[in-house]
């Protein structure tokens, strides 16, 4: 219970004195005595442990419920050259030390909303994983948050800006390139499959009926839970496999969705809108276990389209992305006739901020960030709400609400278990 | 199997409802609706989802207690019932008004009620979309965020601020805050010009750019000429940003710049700005320096400007080197077929440094061609240029050749080593790009590997093969044992292959995993030893595995083939009929020919002869699987060749040119068979001289078949080609056919199988004169539907329905019979339903157009409340009910039954217990209880048959007796 009391307490501290970051304490052109920023990881499961410890900064701090991936982390970074790391029970703890900089949140994703903000309120900048957020409403408030407390944030997926995109087998910028020269037309439709090299994952579904089981001595079960709902211990919930349960993420789509569109939103440059109606074919959900689903279809305002099949649903030859003017399919062959040579009199895209850690230094927007990784989790978000109540909805992608449906707009802004709040 | 039972099937459903829901609701209880509706949860769709959610919905506040006392029982039926309450949710959600209000306080009733935390959380959840925020204080909603510590800034106070200079941060933090950003726009750009922070102004002009407003591009003109680098790069960018025309030519003008930094900044916001860059910047050619020239040459090859070809041929050989690069680089860019000839003696005349982007030129200017096109074209020119510039030619051919083609290179080029090893590189990489079937990726590899002369290139490909998983792999890497070199790459490869496989076993496997555990593979030594180690005590003891069927050296264990009629054809049933004498006689003859046909070259079993003759194992084979490779040598007269089993034609051997005997379709299938399926799914054959890899797999009379990886024959009955109406023997040889050309076999191995022993009469039906109808081998006295009926472990396996809602039929004998007495055993799964049909005329419903047994698991609560008296399991469906409901054993347990049929007499009987007796023309003289027609009513002979469309079940030992 510590955390929680912990909880409230930083809270109200929040709202007397204004935290500080350590970089700014340092004064202007300040930077760490070893000339890297600090971070701290809340979370040592598969992402936190995953690929983390070559970044270009130094972990001093790392946190779990879960004393054994504690006990992991610590000897990890020991072993990746870190040496002794603060090893915290309470995310609030790492949060609150003042050693750290930027705050790395590796939980599952119903946590994100409440650690990024909890850690911007400190005054440190923030990196977390994805899905960005569990609902809409959280999107909105983290939103809110990093811009109140001038935070540097970014969400953890990439393929905007670099790697090379599935099936596509090249980078989005010359994709993005034939995207905003017209060649193609519009409106767009982007279907993302297995065939075009996006598998959605189907192996996070979740136990539609859990038997309790006793939690494990190591484990603080009510604080890995913290806002979600109560609902008695298994530890198929948990660690691993929580992706599979609507109370922490939402399967395949929770797992990919935001790996998958993101890009999309950036090509059709959709960063500061979200579709007007999303639409399902999919067996019914389960009220508690994320199942499978066929398709999911997103249309924007202006006509352009994203399509989501699970599994083999859809014809295989389908493009990738499908334009009035011409197709784009896996291995980036467009099928309009002399298109690279016509592509020539376009220009490239324009570059993007992807240092983070310059963008700590410069306080420079990072080039996916709170705003533009809200929209794109929202992509996900109204998805999930569309597959639990089985029903074609509509959305106002200004107010960020759904029309006409009271219970999906109850699925916007979930409650919290107290006493978490946002 | 009558339509009332429909728990799988939305035709079958929709058929049920509009006959019983909607024509007779009122008769429905809620406890039918909602057990009914419970065998269809989760549903497969949106449509049966709302059809579902609509009717519990209608049962009102009793359906939901149903449900909710269900929950309470906590028995299997928990997850139905779970999906049944989130369906009345979301339905409620939907309609609204008193609808959603009923079921809402229902629920909350549920949820105060319950002990049960998984119970009330399940409510909770279902009340979260109700609109009930159902746990009240328990629960924080969301609320304002605080208002944090910076109010917004006025303009005035961050212009002020500007004067003494500030740290990042607070700026950023203060414009990020401001709402009229229009009004700070205009304050900064006033503000700008006294701004004395370098850092600050700089700052200012990227977010002053990040607001892309070309009426800003006056201001981030005037810092283009600031002193200061970080100033000048940042207006450079903000202007690029803004989209204001005036960016292209501004840009372009800079490129004529002294300062190197500003020529480069110049030309990556010329790379993102639109319009006729290269029409705009080609001008100052002559007035830029060096690196000026050299930006305008990489944004013509950018923008890919065919109208400046000749400036980039022009400036090939300018006096800066590196503009000359610059050119070179660009060449790729401009280069169009017509140049091919001038880029050819460019690439022969020029030196090492260029050559690679000459050939990028060249492979650009061939864009459009086919491979094929371009691989024909390069090598006419690779063949008339001198040998010192052949070198020059060899990565552009190797690059567009085919993986055939390049071991054909590589067969004649063995002493040119350079380009053995660049041949050989790009052949894996095609091999990898393909993402061919791993038993197809195991030939590209071992053909390759015949030209790989440096223990590197060989690691290599020994690396690849143990990822293909396939399971020749094994013994071949096995060969590269005895090399110190190869050694590691080889046990590795061994051992992957097999522990990811872990049927792979046999004898010679593990005598190899053995000896491969001395092997050190380095630091994952340990692990690579454990894996052995859980191989190797994985490996079955009761089961030899697999075993070699070809020693290497000679034909140890196979001998001719004893043929018995004029046409040289070995059958087995004519062989049965020769003596003793005569068949060691013919076998010796036999064994003679094929000494002089069948010779072990080159490590394979070859055969060399002229006529047509069969290589026969000299032992007997069940069940088994098998892999074997074979090749058809080119230049054949008939390249046909084939795999008897068990001494019957065959799985296909043949050259798919040869298209007048109908080889188009491609090796592998079951090429004799007249009744079932004889042509392969897919064209899996290499090329003719190129080597093809089996995997075969014979389970009772089905035959199963891949061809280099690909699934040929899909689990098809091979017919007896020797006498059709009898099935295929259980045990004989296997055979590998020649047909008068050369064929090369190699790597047979074997797995035995254990096969299903025929069911026997039992001695007192044999005496009484039963006939077995299906004894677990063989549907051959059977018709119909054989795909869902399926012989599967000495059973017939009645598979769960996976191709949608079509019918696919029912399964029925070859004979009529009129009296008779029927015995058959099934197992039923829960709520099964089946039926046998009697007296049918083989097509159309049996219930109707002839009779009808019922099958059906009428324990299982589904069914509880409003099952007809005559839909039991035993009613002679719609006419005689069954008397007796209690003579099926539980679910998941064997049931034996009889039925005996001598006129209008019926008598049904289960495990023991007469469960439903009478005469037929009785029942039915004032009309079939049902109230149904009868058609079949007049019927006094047919088929019997098993009636189904879905369910699963299994039935064995089926009998008949004529009376």
């Amino acid at each position: 219970m510590t955390s929680r009391r912990q909880f409230l307490k930083g809270t109200a501290a929040v709202a007397a004195f204004t935290i500080l970051p350590r970089h700014v304490l340092g004064g202007k052109g300040y930077i760490a005595p070893s000339d890297q920023l600090t971070k701290g990881i809340i979370g040592f499961g598969g992402i936190g442990r995953g690929h983390h410890f070559h970044m270009p900064d130094r972990l001093v701090a790392v946190c779990d419920v879960d004393q054994t991936r504690l006990d992991r982390g610590e000897k990890m970074a020991k072993e990746a050259g870190f040496g002794q790391v603060a090893c915290y029970h309470d995310f609030m703890d790492l949060i609150n030390d003042p050693n750290v900089d930027i705050v790395h949140v590796c939980t599952p994703p119903h946590w994100h909303a409440i650690m990024s903000i909890e850690a911007a309120k400190a005054g440190k900048d923030v990196w977390c994983e994805k899905p960005m957020t569990r609902t809409i409403g959280e999107g909105k408030r983290v939103v809110e948050a990093m811009k109140r407390y001038n935070t540097i944030f970014r969400l953890n997926t990439w393929f905007r800006f670099e790697d090379t995109f599935y099936g596509l087998g090249t980078e989005v910028a010359p994709l993005k390139k034939l995207v905003q020269s017209g060649l193609l037309g519009w409106p767009l439709k982007v279907t993302v499959s297995k065939h075009t090299g996006f598998d959605w994952k189907f192996f996070w579904v979740g136990k539609e009926h859990l038997d309790p089981q006793p939690i494990p001595s190591y484990f603080d079960y009510d604080l890995w839970l913290g806002p979600a709902p109560y609902k008695p211990y298994n530890e198929h919930r948990c660690h691993d496999t929580f992706r599979g349960y609507w109370d922490y993420d939402a399967g395949g789509l929770g797992d990919m969705g935001q790996h998958y569109l993101d890009p999309v939103q950036y090509l059709l440059g959709k960063d500061d809108e979200s579709p007007v109606k999303v639409e399902i074919d999919a067996p019914q959900q389960h009220y508690d276990a994320a199942g499978t689903w066929r398709e999911i279809k997103y249309t924007y305002a202006d006509g352009c389209q994203i399509v989501l099949w699970g599994e083999d649903f859809g014809d295989p030859k389908t493009p990738y992305i499908q334009g009035p003017n011409g197709n784009v399919y896996n291995n980036f062959v467009c099928d309009i006739p002399g298109w690279k040579d016509k592509l020539a009199d376009f220009p490239d895209p324009l570059p993007q901020e992807t240092d983070f850690l310059e963008c700590v230094r410069t306080r420079k927007k990072f080039a996916l960030n709170e705003i533009n990784g809200h929209r794109s989790c929202t992509l996900v978000n109204i998805g999930a709400v569309a597959l639990q109540l089985g029903r074609t909805l509509y959305f106002d992608s200004e107010k960020q609400e759904f029309i006409n449906d009271d219970a999906a707009n109850r699925l916007v802004y979930q409650p919290m278990r107290a006493p978490w709040k946002l | 199997m009558k339509k009332i039972i429909a728990n799988s099937i939305l035709c079958v459903v929709l058929m049920f409802m509009s006959v019983n829901i909607f024509a007779q609701p009122s008769q429905r209880k809620a406890s039918t609706v909602v057990g009914d509706a419970l065998a269809k949860f989760p549903a497969k769709d949106m449509k049966l989802y709302n059809e579902l959610a609509t009717e519990l919905i209608g049962t009102g506040k009793e359906g939901m207690d149903l449900l909710y006392n269900m929950l309470e029982k906590q028995d299997d039926s928990m997850v139905p019932v779970e999906f049944a309450l989130s369906a009345i949710t979301t339905k409620a959600t939907e309609m609204g008004g008193e609808t959603l209000e009923n079921v809402k306080d229902a629920f909350k009733g549920y949820a105060d009620k319950t002990k049960d935390e998984t119970i009330k959380q399940l409510f909770v959840r279902q009340l979260l979309f109700l609109g009930d925020n159902y746990e009240g204080k328990n629960v924080t909603t969301s609320s304002e965020l605080d208002p944090g510590t910076t109010p917004e800034p006025k303009i005035k106070d961050i212009v002020n601020s500007l004067k003494k200079g500030v740290d990042n941060v607070t700026l950023f933090d203060m414009l990020n805050k401001v709402s009229n950003v229009d009004a700070a726009k205009t304050a900064i750009v006033e503000a700008l010009p006294k701004v004395k922070s370098l850092d600050n102004k700089a700052d200012l002009i990227w977010w002053l750019g990040e607001q892309k407003d070309k009426s800003l591009a006056k201001t981030f003109k005037s810092y283009l000429s600031d002193s200061d680098a970080r100033i000048r790069k940042e207006a450079a960018w903000a202007l690029t940003k803004s989209g204001c025309g005036c960016a292209l030519p501004t840009m372009a003008k800079m490129l004529t710049s002294s300062d190197a930094n500003d020529v480069a900044l110049a030309e990556s916001c010329l790379r993102c700005i639109p319009g006729r860059v290269a029409d705009v910047v080609a001008p100052y050619f002559d007035k830029a320096g060096d690196a000026g020239k050299q930006a305008i040459l990489n944004l013509i090859s950018q923008r890919e400007s065919l109208n400046y070809k000749s400036l980039v041929l022009g400036s090939l050989f300018d006096d800066s080197q590196q503009v000359g690069d610059a050119a070179f680089s660009a060449l790729a860019s401009v280069a169009e077929g017509d140049d091919l000839l001038t880029l050819y003696s460019l690439l022969e005349s020029s030196g090492e440094a260029n050559r690679a982007k000459i050939q990028d030129a060249i492979l650009a200017a061939l864009d459009g061609k086919s491979d094929a096109e371009k691989y024909e074209l390069l090598s006419n020119r690779n063949n008339i240029v001198t040998p010192q510039s052949k070198a020059a030619y060899w990565p552009m051919i190797i690059k567009v050749a085919s993986m055939p083609q390049i071991i054909d290179i590589l067969s004649k080029n063995t002493s040119d080593k350079d380009l053995t090893e660049k041949a050989i590189a790009s052949y894996m990489e095609k091999v990898e790009a393909a993402e061919e079937p791993g038993a197809q990726r195991l030939l590209r590899y071992r053909a390759v590997m015949d030209y790989a002369t440096e223990a590197a290139q060989k690691n290599a490909i020994l690396e690849r093969i143990g990822e293909t998983g396939a399971f020749q792999g094994i013994m071949y890497a096995a060969k590269f044992l005895d090399d110190k070199a190869t050694e590691v790459e080889a046990a590795s490869a061994i051992r992957n292959i097999a522990t990811r496989n872990p049927s792979f076993y046999g004898p010679e496997i593990v005598a190899l995993m053995n000896r491969i555990k001395s092997v050190d593979t380095g630091r994952d030594y340990p692990y690579d030893l454990q894996r052995i180690e859980n191989y190797l005590a994985a490996v079955p003891t009761d089961d030899p595995g697999y075993v070699s069927m070809f020693n290497g050296k000679d034909l140890t264990g196979w001998q001719g083939m004893i043929p018995t009629n004029e046409y040289g054809e070995g059958d087995p049933f004519l062989r049965y009929k020769l003596s003793a004498k005569q068949l060691a006689a013919a076998q010796a003859k036999a064994n003679k020919v094929m000494a002089e046909n069948w010779v072990v070259e080159n490590g394979n079993i070859e055969f060399v002869g002229h006529a047509y003759d069969n290589l026969c194992t000299t032992k007997k084979y069940k069940d088994f699987e098998m892999y074997l490779d074979w090749k058809i040598y080119p230049g054949q007269k008939e390249g046909d060749a084939g795999i008897y089993l068990r001494s019957c034609p065959q799985v296909q051997i043949w050259d798919t040119a040869r298209v007048w005997v109908g080889a188009q379709v491609g090796s592998g299938g079951l090429y004799n068979n007249q009744k079932t399926e004889r042509i392969p799914l897919v064209i899996a054959d290499n090329a003719v001289g190129e080597w093809n890899s089996f995997y075969i797999k014979m389970q009772g009379e089905r035959v199963t078949v891949y061809l280099n990886g690909q699934l040929v024959v899909d689990n098809i009955v091979l017919e007896n080609y020797w006498n059709r109406d009898l099935p295929i023997p259980a045990e004989e040889y296997i055979e590998l056919q020649a047909h008068g050309s050369r064929i090369a076999y190699r790597d047979l191995y074997i797995h035995e199988l254990p096969s299903v022993e025929p069911t026997k009469l039992s001695p007192e039906e044999e005496a009484e004169g039963f006939e077995m109808l299906f004894d677990g081998t063989s549907l051959h006295k059977w018709h119909g539907n054989k795909v869902d009926y399926n012989v599967k472990d000495g059973v017939i396996a009645v598979e769960s329905r996976s191709r949608g809602g079509n019918w696919v039929g029912d399964l029925y004998t070859n004979e009529e019979y009129a009296d008779f007495i029927y015995r058959f055993e099934f197992k039923l799964t829960p709520g099964a339903n089946n039926g046998v049909g009697v007296r049918s005329p083989g097509v159309g419903d049996s219930a109707y157009e002839g009779y009808e047994v019922q099958i059906l698991d009428h324990y299982n609560d589904i069914y509880k409340g409003w099952l007809a008296p005559y839909q039991y399991h035993g009613s002679l469906y719609g006419i005689i009910p069954a008397k007796n409901r209690d003579a099926l054993n539980p679910v998941g347990e064997w049931n034996s039954e009889e039925i005996y049929m001598k006129g209008s007499y019926i008598r049904v009987t289960v495990n023991g217990q007469v469960v439903t007796e009478g005469d037929i023309v009785e029942a039915s003289k004032n009309g079939t209880i049902d109230g149904n027609e009868h058609p079949g009513l007049k019927r006094t002979s047919g088929y019997i048959g098993f009636l189904g469309h879905g369910d699963r079940l299994w039935i064995r030992n089926v009998r008949v007796k004529r009376l």
